[in-house]
């Protein structure tokens, strides 16, 4: 009960208000130039909470606009904001359009994971990187995570997402990088691990990349960033869309490293439908992907499927949404070293081919989402926001002989209330619970309980200056006895000097706590054999960031950050040999480090925009402050060239290349002859065509067929030819 | 001109940054194999057995653990066993098979050996030195481990002397 506390004063303390006469405002945000409908603006009332998104014809519904004369705004990316002023009627309609004028090069994008609320990235006091829908469908991804492998200071180790160096690398366990899907956490609950393929992409509308520690407004398991998945709401004309991808795996870069003599290739469909009926609002989406996988036994299956229904009516809005995901695949850890496998040329090791004893290596996993939320407008300056989530996950792996597997629940519950107490001063505060039983023949049957309180506020000084202040305190539970509790406090400010920059400060205390897989694995497969550390300690950081955003042309704006993370109780995997010749892994906390580093983002546009570019470059210095050493995994310079893109009557060509510097020092295999540490350098071309609302695109994988890894003995997709259709009706 | 030169600048920048890094490439197995045998009975109270390469023959009882490297532990066939062993490319002087006893901490008094890499075949005749060469698997590196005449280290100094 003690743990629900917080929740239930806030419910108590929001007591009914006065109803108030509201109407509805509907309209179209349409270009200026052209007349075509500008897709998913930001439409808000002026000095209110009230806000919303244009759907894909540019049509957008405000409900419980007060009456009288109202300002409305609308901005969105390669825009200038619009406003326009509309007189709305009590208990009526008013229809309204408000034009917008196109700015190539423009500071700004739409966000809402930032400070919990929508807002632009102008106002944020920390990084964060946007990747609308058009660009996530450019390089024809798979799942969310090959869209997020491109966003500035981001990289894939393994399966494990980083972001500005801040996780290296467990095996997903224990993340760093929370998930949110629409702002409800969708990280596992045994492990923290992000599963990326419960939501199928036709759903996903924008992907947000907070950078750095945000405990402050999201808890444990945010130490290292948050990836907020928005998803695209019910259109206000009935919308079908299906998606088609196939494709083949190239030959591999070595004549030597040939493993099958058939060519491997991978085929999927998503298909979508979205209406509105009355108040009523609906999307349902599903898809199936098949993949023989570009290494032995590397074959997967994947099969999702996801509902929603949302009502809206004059000050609330009710939605529910589902969804269900299973994967099938092989489950090989590592590639064959010599005499583990049939290898005519007897190299020292095969990186496409398995071991003999790994062949029938297989996991199956079923990810089941469920979510319902509320969101009441009390009054024009006040609304709230209350959801109940639910979440399951439950794996299986083969290893032979030994069969590992978990099944964990997690039950969620938040309230959040959005106060605008003055023009100035915008008020958030909430709170949240999670209660996440697992059981596992790998970790044994826990629970882990987390209560929490939150509260920040805004405050524009001015009109050039912003202050942002807040605190959140996490009370942590592990099998029913206290575990640990933190305050985690953020301060920033957003300078506005001139229209065309913006200057960002913000110092804020991270938290995460240990998850159950990282304290209580017990297991010995492939000739690992991990021991539980039950004494492990919750990691805690500070964390300070300095940024300016500029428009230095009109056809070019940059983003430079220099960043500082002090980690305590740092945890990583420690590995040591075994006499036996076996590694043994524990999780155990690394006293003192640190990492500290500069992110440079310039984006540019050329020939009347036909031709657009970003460059992205990180630096990084990582430390072990007791040993001295950098962290492992981590590269020093992370670049990442992306978006070369020239497009002309219909036609897109583009160009990504990403690099990545090798690491220092790898933990498990660290043999330079048997196991290399190489740099990533993948240079992706892509070609695309629109006609109407189709889109055929062709991408060229990896063109270089450039043999790299990213963790010890897996090798990372070899060049591969990817053919899409997206067909909108 | 200055329009251009900011493209310009990026394009030599990544080009200086990422070069042209190589990635991974075939390796050729580099170290010793061979087959290994075993004569006697295998005692109940073994725990494992390992091939462990010395540069040098043993003069004293520390040279034991002067040891380059180990395979994993062997399985007991009496049949021709293959292995590998993946090694730097110098001359090694001593390849022993090593026994070690089951619930023992590992120290010379736990350990015995089987027999070691011979030109003539037997267990115990003078041992062979192997040379490693660049890039090559030294082939044909046979053993044969004897149960039944197992040397403490002692013994194994005494007999090499």
């Amino acid at each position: 009960m003690r743990r629900f506390a917080p929740a239930l004063i806030l419910i108590l303390w929001a007591a009914p208000l006065p109803a108030q006469q509201t109407g509805v405002v509907e309209g179209r945000v349409t270009d200026v130039e052209s007349g075509v409908p500008v897709a998913t603006a930001l439409v808000r009332v002026v000095g209110t909470v009230l806000r919303t998104f244009a759907d894909d014809s540019g049509r957008f519904v405000l409900r419980g606009v007060p009456t009288g004369e109202q300002r409305l705004r609308a901005e969105r990316i390669g825009y200038v904001p619009g406003a326009t002023t509309v007189q709305v009627p009590a208990d009526g309609r008013v229809e309204v359009e408000i034009v917008m004028s196109p700015e190539p090069v423009a500071l700004g994008e739409i966000i809402t994971v930032a400070t919990r609320r929508t807002t632009t990235t102008l106002d944020a006091p920390i990084s964060v990187s946007v990747m609308e829908e058009p660009e996530i469908m450019l390089r024809v991804p798979e799942t969310v995570a090959d869209a997020v492998a491109y966003v500035p200071a981001a990289q894939f180790v393994g399966e494990q997402l980083n972001i500005r160096g801040l996780s290296g690398y467990a095996r997903g366990t224990g993340s760093r990088v929370l998930l949110l899907i629409d702002g409800v956490p969708a990280n596992a609950g045994d492990s923290g691990a992000i599963n990326w393929d419960v939501i199928p992409l036709t759903e996903v509308e924008r992907l947000e990349v907070l950078k750095g520690p945000n405990s402050a407004l999201y808890g444990t398991g945010a130490l290292g960033g948050v990836v907020n998945i928005v998803t695209a709401r019910a259109p206000e004309k009935p919308l079908t869309r299906l998606r088609l991808v196939g494709g083949l795996y190239d030959n591999p870069p070595q004549e030597d490293w040939t493993w099958s003599n058939e060519t491997q290739g991978f085929l999927s469909g998503e298909l979508s439908h979205g209406r509105r009926v009355g108040d009523f609002g609906f999307w349902l989406r599903g898809g199936q992907w098949f993949d023989d996988g570009y290494r032995q036994r590397g074959d997967l299956e994947r099969t999702n499927l996801a509902g929603e229904v949302e009502w809206a009516g004059a000050s609330d809005t009710v939605s529910v949404f589902g969804s269900w995901a299973r994967e099938d695949y092989g489950a090989a850890l590592l590639w064959c070293m010599r005499g583990e496998c049939r290898d005519p040329y007897q190299l020292a090791f095969q990186p496409l081919k398995i071991p003999l004893d790994a062949r029938d290596d297989r996991t199956r996993s079923d990810k089941t989402r469920a979510f319902l939320g509320h969101r009441h407008n009390w009054s024009e300056t006040l609304n709230s926001f209350f959801r109940l989530s639910y979440q399951r996950n439950d794996w299986e792996t083969d290893f032979g002989n030994d069969t590992v597997g978990s099944v964990s629940n997690v039950y969620g519950g938040e309230l959040q209330f959005d106060w605008r107490a003055a023009n100035w001063i915008y008020l958030i505060t909430g709170g949240e619970g999670t209660y996440t039983p697992v059981e596992a023949n790998l970790f044994g049957k826990h629970d882990q309980s987390i209560a929490s309180g939150y509260i920040q506020g805004e405050f524009e000084l001015g009109r050039w200056v912003t202050l942002t202040a807040g605190a959140r305190y996490d009370q942590v539970w592990m099998d029913g006895g206290n575990y640990s509790s933190q305050v985690s406090p953020r301060a920033g400010v957003v300078l506005a000097p001139y229209p065309v920059t913006r200057i960002r400060a913000s110092v804020g205390r991270g938290f995460r706590a240990p998850t159950v897989a990282e304290m209580f694995t017990a297991t010995e497969v492939g000739g690992f054999l991990v021991i539980p550390n039950d004494s492990l300690l919750p990691e805690r950081s500070w964390a300070a960031e300095l940024g300016i955003q500029q428009l230095a042309a009109s056809w070019l704006s940059f983003d430079v950050a220099g960043f500082f993370y002090d980690l305590a109780d740092f945890i990583e995997a420690d590995t040591t040999a075994t006499s036996e010749g076996g590694i043994v892994i524990q999780f155990d906390n690394l006293p003192k480090a640190r990492i500290a580093g500069v992110e440079a983002i310039a984006v540019m546009s050329f020939l009347r925009d036909r031709l657009r570019g970003q460059v992205a470059y990180t630096y990084l210095l990582t430390e072990d402050r007791v040993t001295g050493e950098p962290l492992a995994y981590r590269p020093q310079h992370h670049l990442l060239t992306a978006s070369g893109t020239f497009t002309f009557r219909g036609l897109e060509f583009g160009a990504d290349y990403r690099y990545a510097s090798p690491y220092d020092h790898v933990k498990v295999f660290t043999s330079p002859v048997t196991d290399p540490i190489v740099a990533m350098s993948v240079l992706d071309l892509r070609i695309a065509y629109r006609f109407g609302r189709q889109v055929i695109r062709f991408m060229v994988d990896n063109s270089a067929n450039y043999a790299y890894t990213t963790i010890e003995r897996n090798m990372e997709p070899v060049r591969r030819y990817t053919l899409g259709l997206d067909i909108q009706f | 001109m200055k329009k251009h030169l900011f493209p310009l600048l990026t394009v030599i920048g990544v080009a200086a940054l990422g070069g042209c890094p190589s990635g991974i490439e075939p390796v050729p197995f580099q170290g010793i194999g061979g087959t290994i045998s075993f004569v006697g009975d295998v005692p109940d109270n073994t725990d494992w057995v390992r091939l462990i390469v010395y540069r040098s023959t043993p003069q004293d009882s520390a040279d034991f653990l002067g040891f380059v490297a180990f395979t994993d532990t062997l399985p007991l066939a009496r049949t021709n066993t293959p292995y590998l062993l993946g090694l730097e490319a110098e001359e090694y002087g001593w390849l022993p098979l090593v026994w070690k006893e089951k619930d023992a901490d590992l120290s010379a008094g736990s350990l015995r050996v089987l027999g070691w890499y011979t030109a003539g075949g037997g267990p115990f005749d003078p041992p062979a030195s192997v040379t490693v060469e660049s890039g090559k698997e030294t082939d044909e590196v046979d053993l044969v481990g004897d149960f039944d005449n197992m040397l403490t280290p002692e013994e194994v100094l005494e007999l090499l002397r």
